[in-house]
């Protein structure tokens, strides 16, 4: 089991920097994992990260946005952290069908788990697991 | 983020990563580059340098077709990697305008 821990600002130019650092982390610690699966990775932690920065923190530079990675391949689990007041599961996170795909928000969820991702919204944090070498649905 | 004009083909280099972090300073650019209305009859994206994309980035594209849409203008992605026309197609954009390697 190899596990990363990233804890950052609350801002998009941390997360970008913090998704270029896991993505070396994956590439040296995981070479197994092939790009389209890291490319999915990379998009999730990106859209986990920013809806930290901006639905719970609200950009706050005091707070931290994390990530601790487990990686146990091909199983990766992650658990998200920010410092809002959690995440209720509700319609405004998964659209309905009826929803144009040229919304303008309420698509990072629904994508990652249409790219073969698996969500747990937990009190304290949000678990997102994946199991490389798989096709997305 | 640099434009190339072709007759009426206006074509956005992106030389930056689709990323929340980078769309405010691609909606400035685009503003400032973009040429009048009258100059130009189709925008083309150009991602070939693109591997870093995030759904803030994706509806930065999608702002982009709708105002070319609005001024009755083509708009079409190129350049795109395998990665990031999947992703497209996943979200069904492909519906509503080309997405070519």
């Amino acid at each position: 089991m190899i596990v990363l821990k990233k804890f950052i600002p609350s801002s998009f130019d941390a997360v970008d920097s913090a998704v270029h650092s896991i993505e070396t982390f994956l590439e040296m610690e995981c070479p197994a994992i092939g790009e389209h699966d890291v490319f999915r990775i990379k998009f999730m932690i990106r859209e986990m990260l920013n809806n930290g920065v901006e639905h719970g923190n609200h950009f706050d530079p005091e707070k931290k946005v994390g990530c601790i990675l487990h990686a146990d391949p091909p199983n990766l689990t992650f658990d998200f952290y920010d410092e809002g007041p959690g995440v209720e599961v509700d319609e405004t996170i998964i659209p309905d069908e009826k929803e144009s795909p040229l919304r303008e928000r309420h698509r990072g969820y629904q994508t990652i788990l249409e790219m073969g991702f698996n969500i747990q919204i937990n009190r304290d944090y949000i678990r997102v697991t994946y199991v490389t070498g798989k096709e997305a649905n | 983020m640099d434009v190339q004009l072709n007759g009426e083909r206006v074509k956005l280099n992106l030389d930056m990563g689709l990323t929340a972090n980078h769309v405010a300073d691609l909606n400035e650019q685009v503003e400032r580059l973009l040429p009048e209305d009258h100059k130009f009859r189709e925008l083309i994206f150009d991602l070939c340098n693109t591997e870093n994309i995030d759904s803030v980035g994706v509806t930065f594209v999608i702002s982009l077709y709708k105002a070319m849409k609005s001024k009755k203008k083509s708009f079409r992605i190129v350049g795109a990697n395998e990665d990031v026309q999947s992703l497209f197609k996943l979200m069904k954009l492909d519906q509503f305008f080309e997405i070519d390697y």
